[in-house]
Formats: C-alpha cells, sequence, structure tokens
C-alpha cells in the first residue's frame, strides 16, 4: 500500500491533474487502481493498525472519486483548494438574464408533461440542459485558469441551478414513467 | 420538517401568482439561491404618487420560499416604494413561524423586493 498521507489533495490522490478539464477514463481506471491496492483480502494478515489504515485510504478513495466526477463537486473543490470562500448557502444571486431563463427552463418543464409527447419534449429538454451545462463548464474552466476566481464562483453558482434543474427534471421523468 | 398552517395555506393558495407585461410602472426583481435552485420573481406596479397598486410573483423552490413571496405580495400593496423597501426578512420569517434552516427563503424575498424597487427607480431615472 502507498503510504496513507491525509494531507494529499484528491487531485494528487489519484494521480490527475489539479485542473477543471478531467479524463473520466482516466480518474476511472485510477480509482480501480488504487481501491484495489487497498483491499481488505491484501491486509488479511497485517496487524490492526495496517488493516485500519487501508480502509481510511479506501474511503478518503472514494470520497475522492465522487468530488471529482462530478462537475459542479469538482469545480467547488477547485476553489476550496485556492482559498475561494465557495460557500453559497446564504449568497442571494442577481444575474437577471441568467435567472429569467432558469424561469423559463422551469416554466417548460413544468408543461411537459401536457405536451402531445412528453419523452420526446423531455429528451429534448436534457438536450438543452446538456447544452447549457456545458456551457457553463468550459466557462468555469476559463475564468479558473485565468485565475479569476471570482468570475468562476459565479459560474460555479450557475452550475447548482442546472444541477437542481436536471434533479428535478429526473423526478419529472419518473413521475411520467410513473415508476 | 413540518409547515407552519401559515406556510401551507400560503404554499396551497398562493395569492398574485402571474407576471406583468413590462412597462414603465412595473418594477421586476430576479433573485436566486444557489443553495436550493429556488428562482424568485416578484413585480410591482406603482401609481404616479409612488405607491405599489399591484404585486405579482413566480417562485420555483419550496414551500417557504413559496409562501415568503406571496406573503410579501400582500403586504407590499398599498404601501409607498419607502414603506416596501423597509420590509424586513425577519417579519416575514415571524408571521410564518419559519424554521431556522428556513430563514434564507425570507432573506431571499426581501432581496427580491429590494430588488424590484431599484428596477422601478432605475426606469424613471432616480438610480
Amino acid at each position: 500500500m502507498t503510504d496513507f498521507n491525509p494531507t494529499e489533495n484528491f487531485f494528487q490522490l489519484l494521480g490527475l491533474p489539479q485542473q477543471f478539464e478531467l479524463d473520466q477514463a482516466k480518474l476511472s481506471q485510477s480509482y480501480r487502481q488504487l481501491q484495489q491496492s487497498v483491499h481488505p483480502d491484501r491486509f488479511a494478515a497485517e496487524g490492526e493498525r495496517q488493516r485500519l489504515l487501508a480502509v481510511q485510504k479506501s474511503s478518503q478513495i472514494n470520497e475522492a472519486f465522487e468530488v471529482l466526477r462530478s462537475p459542479t463537486q469538482r469545480a467547488a473543490y477547485l476553489l476550496k483548494l485556492a482559498g475561494v470562500d465557495s460557500d453559497l448557502s446564504s449568497a442571494t444571486f442577481r444575474d437577471t438574464d441568467f435567472l429569467m431563463q432558469q424561469m423559463m427552463l422551469r416554466e417548460e418543464l413544468s408543461e411537459l408533461s401536457s405536451a402531445s409527447d412528453p419523452e420526446a419534449a423531455l429528451d429534448k429538454f436534457y438536450r438543452e440542459l446538456d447544452t447549457a451545462a456545458s456551457n457553463q463548464q468550459a466557462a468555469f474552466a476559463g475564468h479558473y485558469q485565468a485565475g479569476d476566481y471570482m468570475a468562476a464562483r459565479d459560474v460555479l453558482a450557475k452550475m447548482h441551478f442546472l444541477d437542481k434543474l436536471r434533479h428535478e427534471a429526473e423526478q419529472k421523468e419518473a413521475s411520467l414513467l410513473d415508476y | 420538517m413540518a409547515y407552519s398552517e401559515k406556510v401551507l395555506d400560503h404554499y396551497e393558495n398562493p395569492r398574485n401568482v402571474g407576471k406583468f407585461d413590462e412597462s414603465d410602472d412595473i418594477g421586476t426583481g430576479m433573485v436566486g439561491a444557489p443553495a436550493c435552485g429556488d428562482v424568485m420573481r416578484l413585480q410591482i406596479k406603482v401609481n404616479e404618487s409612488g405607491v405599489i397598486e399591484d404585486a405579482k410573483f413566480k417562485t420555483y423552490g419550496c414551500g417557504s420560499a413559496i409562501a415568503s413571496s406571496s406573503l410579501l405580495t400582500e403586504w407590499v400593496k398599498g404601501k409607498t416604494l419607502d414603506e416596501a423597501e423597509h420590509i424586513k426578512n425577519t417579519e416575514i420569517a415571524q408571521e410564518l413561524a419559519l424554521p431556522p434552516v428556513k430563514i434564507h427563503c425570507s432573506v431571499l424575498a426581501e432581496d427580491a423586493i429590494k430588488a424590484a424597487i431599484s428596477d422601478y427607480r432605475k426606469k424613471k431615472g432616480e438610480a
């Protein structure tokens, strides 16, 4: 087992460059290899301390994987590493154009069930969301790379709104399909 | 978490839901809470003596956010812009008996009315 190093950040832990752009295949591969290296079977014969360390490392690897594979969590984590307060829990967001667009998308979603073909309408809606999400991710990457962390944080707020909308679309989908 | 009766009342029978078409006597406030993804639009219709004649809102969010904006549209009607500007989120939270985790919904409503007033004043060239 590689040494357990709690000061290592998630990118270092998974052997990935500390940036927003991410090679998903490399992340998955690195994750699987690391998890194998700390698998309990390998430590069955070791002392209790070694077994405990392996369990800790395994949970650290899991957390790193979950954070890095989600674009929004990865963005928030990068800002945190840069020392930027990315806690948005009490912040009011005032980008009128973006909020108007969000309102229109939410109206569109709420009227989906009365569409003549709700499933096709939902597919179209997901495509709109995908486009909006990739635009924001590209914007985040640009601001982050340029070191403009305040602008990057604004984009992170937008990513949160889009995630929430996707979550609502998924709930809508479940109710349409009557799971 | 249980909602208070007043929140439920506003949630089930929201007052003044809707939209004014943009014109000179309308002020529009758009605000959002990134943490929970709530989006709130609050509009005021102001007469020539600076009194809010009518108000409308549309909120996508939880029951507390809907109730906060619904209550606020009732409160601001008949008030001058200056009076409406001084409504505090704590008054909304108290009236609706919001629990601590939902206080931010009343803050959002206060920010929405302030944004609407500021938008109206900007249109009138006062700000």
